[in-house]
C-alpha cells in the first residue's frame, strides 16, 4: 500500500473481557496515511472496545500494538501518541466535561503545552471552521445533541491530530444533523477510522470497510 | 440550588458586590465571625446586617425560606439532642433523660448561627454561577481538586438526574407504583444500584476521554479576575462592620465569670 509504516497497527493483538467474552482474538489491522476506513459489526461484536484499544485504554492479553510505528505497551508509550490521534467517543457527554464550550476545546491544546492564549485563538479557529463559533461561551449540558456532536468533535480537531478515530458519530442525530456531519468530515483530509451502523454515513466517508466479528477483522465485500 | 448555580436569574445588578471573589472573601468573613460569637446581642446585629444584604440580593422570600427550611431540617436533627447532653439545672425530662437551661440555649443559639450563615451565603452567592465560584475558589487558594470536584457536580448532576427520570420513565410504563411494600423498597434498590453503577461507568469513560486527550492529572490555571476599585471601598466597609460588631460581643465580656 505504502513504503512508509501504517500510522496504526494491531498485529495478533487479543483482548478478553471481565467476564470471559472475547472481543479480539490475534486480531491484526493497520490504518495507512490518506486511508479512510470503516468498521462495521453487530452490537457487542467489540467495535468500541478494538479503538480503546488503539488508545491504550484496555490492556491486550496478547499481540502488538504499533503507533506511528512505534510498540506501544505502557501507559507512558501511550500517552506519547494519544493527542495526535483523535479519538471522538460514542457518546459526546462522556467527552465534555467542562462547563462551557470554549473550555472544552481548549482542554486538548492546553494539555499539548499551548499558552491560554494561544489555545484559545486555535479553538476559536475550529469553532469557526465548523460553523459553531455561536455556540463558544454556551454551557455544555444545555446543547442540543447535535450541537453535542459538534463541540465534541472540535474539541477533538483543536488537538490538530493526525488521524481521526469517529466512535459512532452519526448516533442521535436528525437528518439535517447527520448531513451537516457527513459534510464537515468529507472536508477534513485527515486519515479516518470510522465505526458506525449508519450505511449511509460509511458510505459518503471511506473508501474501504472491514467487518468486526468473532474477535477479527475481515474485508467486507 | 445546582440549578440557580447554572442558571443565576439574580444578576449583579442589584447585588452588593460586583467582584465574585471579594463576595466569596465577604461571606467568610461573616460565617468565621458569626460562629465566633457568644453574644446574643452581637449575634442579634449579624442578624440584622445579613437581613440587609440579603434585601439588597434580590432573593424571592419563598426561595429563601425554602431553603432555610430544608437546612433547618438537617440541623434540628443534631440541635434536638444538645439540652440532653449539656450538663446543668433540667428544665424539663422525656423519658428520664433531663434537657438543661444551658443545654437548651446553646442548641437555639447554634439554630440562629447556622441560619444567619445560611442566610449570608444564600445573599451573596445569589448570581455568582459555578464555574466563575470554581475559579474563584482556586484563586483564594481552595486544593484545585475541591473546585474540580464542585464543578463536576454542577456539570454530571443533570446527566445523572437524566438517568434517574429514564429508568424512573422505563418503570412507570411498566405500571410500577410505588407503596409500602417489600416490591417498591427492593425496585428503589435496584434503582439506585443500577444508577450508581452508570455513574461509575460514566466516570470512567469521561476519565478515558480526559486521557485521550492528553489529561495527565494535571489541570491548568484559568485566567484571574479583575476586582474593580470600587468594589475594595464596600467590601473594608462591611468588613469593618463585621468587625464593630464581632467586636462588640466582647465588650460585655466581664472577667468575673472566668474566674474560677
Amino acid at each position: 500500500m505504502s513504503s512508509s509504516p501504517p500510522i496504526i497497527e494491531l498485529k495478533d493483538v487479543s483482548y478478553q473481557h471481565a467476564d470471559g467474552s472475547v472481543t479480539a482474538d490475534k486480531l491484526n489491522f493497520s490504518l495507512f496515511s490518506g486511508q479512510k476506513v470503516a468498521i462495521s459489526g453487530k452490537n457487542g461484536s467489540g467495535k468500541s472496545t478494538l479503538l480503546a484499544i488503539i488508545m491504550g485504554l484496555r490492556k491486550i492479553i496478547s499481540g502488538e500494538v504499533l503507533l506511528f510505528g512505534h510498540s506501544c505497551r505502557t501507559e507512558a508509550d501511550f500517552s506519547r501518541f494519544r493527542t495526535r490521534i483523535g479519538l471522538v467517543f460514542q457518546d459526546p457527554d462522556d467527552q465534555l466535561f467542562c462547563p462551557t464550550v470554549i473550555e472544552d476545546v481548549c482542554f486538548g491544546p492546553l494539555n499539548q503545552g499551548l499558552t491560554r492564549t494561544e489555545a484559545i485563538v486555535t479553538s476559536r479557529e475550529i469553532l469557526k471552521q465548523l460553523n459553531a463559533s455561536h455556540l463558544e461561551n454556551k454551557i455544555t449540558y444545555q446543547l442540543s445533541g447535535g450541537q453535542k456532536r459538534i463541540v465534541a468533535l472540535a474539541s477533538v480537531l483543536a488537538m490538530k491530530p493526525e488521524v481521526l478515530i469517529l466512535d459512532e458519530p452519526s448516533n442521535d442525530l436528525d437528518l439535517d444533523n447527520a448531513d451537516r456531519l457527513i459534510s464537515i468530515l468529507k472536508e477534513l483530509s485527515l486519515p479516518m477510522i470510522l465505526v458506525s451502523h449508519d450505511a449511509d454515513i460509511r458510505a459518503h466517508l471511506v473508501e474501504k470497510e472491514y467487518l468486526l466479528e468473532d474477535g477479527v477483522i475481515r474485508n467486507k465485500s | 440550588m445546582i440549578e440557580t448555580l447554572l442558571n443565576p436569574k439574580v444578576m449583579a445588578e442589584n447585588s452588593i458586590l460586583v467582584s465574585a471573589k471579594l463576595r466569596v472573601l465577604l461571606m467568610t468573613c461573616v460565617a468565621f465571625a458569626v460562629v465566633l460569637t457568644q453574644v446574643w446581642l452581637a449575634l442579634g446585629l449579624f442578624f440584622i446586617l445579613v437581613s440587609y444584604l440579603w434585601c439588597r440580593s434580590g432573593l424571592s422570600i419563598s426561595q429563601t425560606g425554602k431553603r432555610l427550611l430544608a437546612m433547618d431540617c438537617l440541623v434540628l436533627f443534631t440541635v434536638l439532642l444538645i439540652p440532653f447532653s449539656v450538663p446543668g439545672e433540667p428544665v424539663f425530662s422525656i423519658i428520664g433523660f433531663g434537657a438543661s437551661e444551658p443545654g437548651i440555649k446553646m442548641a437555639m443559639m447554634i439554630l440562629l448561627k447556622a441560619n444567619i450563615v445560611m442566610l449570608a451565603v444564600m445573599a451573596l452567592s445569589a448570581g455568582i454561577d459555578a464555574i466563575t465560584l470554581g475559579k474563584v475558589l482556586v484563586e483564594l487558594g481552595v486544593p484545585r481538586r475541591f473546585a474540580l470536584l464542585m464543578q463536576f457536580t454542577v456539570r454530571y448532576i443533570e446527566v445523572l438526574y437524566l438517568e434517574f427520570y429514564r429508568l424512573r420513565q422505563a418503570m412507570k410504563i411498566r405500571g410500577f407504583k410505588p407503596g409500602n411494600n417489600m416490591h417498591t423498597w427492593r425496585s428503589y434498590g435496584y434503582l439506585f444500584g443500577v444508577l450508581l453503577v452508570r455513574a461509575f461507568d460514566r466516570a470512567d469513560r469521561i476519565s478515558q476521554a480526559m486521557r485521550c486527550r492528553g489529561f495527565r492529572g494535571h489541570f491548568l490555571s484559568h485566567e484571574p479576575s479583575r476586582v474593580p476599585r470600587c468594589d475594595f471601598v464596600i467590601f473594608f466597609s462591611y468588613l469593618l462592620v463585621i468587625c464593630f460588631i464581632f467586636c462588640s460581643s466582647f465588650w460585655s465580656f466581664n472577667p468575673s465569670n472566668y474566674i474560677i
